[in-house]
């Protein structure tokens, strides 16, 4: 039977501190990459200020149910445009001298494999979207964007967000954004 | 060591077009009403 979604009475967002560690181990996900990241990156690219990470906690267990860690990025564009079958309908993204837009990143984002489907991953992009009108307040940036592997890109959909881009072959990822002030 | 996150995205031209052209069309527009509705309501705050 599946598991209820959280309320959020029932967890807490925390930015990462170095008392979390000892909760590292009881988090595990589908993903061997995002368990490395949370044991062995996150708090040193939160001390070098490269990057923030975000757990939800549940209150009553105090485990890490989902963690999100958020970058600085930026779409650079290319100086030649091809805009064939495309109609550019909104004049100010098509300044010439337009070469980078900035962007706030979920580099990551991970669910405890036991809570999956459960909701705490759409909370966690819930507070970042708060989080990045807020911070919008004083630097300004449009987008929040992700890169998505193929078979989150319903998920990510879902919340809103678009592909940016057709992929270049090679790449394993899609480029998805979500526009902050539409 | 975890995968390298790519902060800078360097889009070619065909690329560009695509990108630029998206930022007018209204794919998943309620989907992103509703996400942001949930974001505006959230009580939650980040301790």
């Amino acid at each position: 039977m599946p598991k209820a979604r959280f309320e959020e009475s029932e967890v807490e967002i925390e930015k990462l501190r170095p008392e979390h560690a000892p909760l590292f181990d009881r988090f595990i996900s589908d993903s061997v990459d995002e368990n490395s990241f949370l044991r062995d990156d996150a708090l040193a690219g939160q001390r070098f200020r490269l990057s923030d990470t975000y757990l939800l906690v549940e209150k009553k267990t105090r485990r890490i149910v989902s963690y999100i860690s958020l970058y600085i990025g930026s779409f650079k564009l290319s100086r030649k445009r091809t805009f064939h079958k495309v109609k550019i309908k909104d004049k100010p993204y098509s300044v010439k001298r337009l070469r980078h837009m900035p962007c706030l990143i979920i580099g990551r984002l991970a669910t405890n494999k036991e809570d999956e489907g459960r909701g705490a991953a759409t909370l966690l992009i819930a507070s970042a979207i708060k989080q990045a009108h807020r911070i919008n307040e004083l630097i300004s940036f449009p987008f929040l964007a992700v890169h998505a592997y193929r078979e989150k890109i319903p998920f990510y959909e879902k919340k809103g967000f678009k592909i940016a881009f057709t992929p270049s072959r090679q790449a394993k990822v899609y480029t998805m954004y979500v526009h902050l002030f539409e | 060591m975890a995968r390298e996150i790519k902060t800078l995205i360097s889009l070619n031209a065909k690329q560009t077009g695509e990108f630029l052209a998206s930022l007018s069309n209204n794919k998943n527009a309620k989907n992103r009403a509703r996400m942001f509705a949930m974001a505006k309501k959230m009580r939650l705050n980040v301790l």
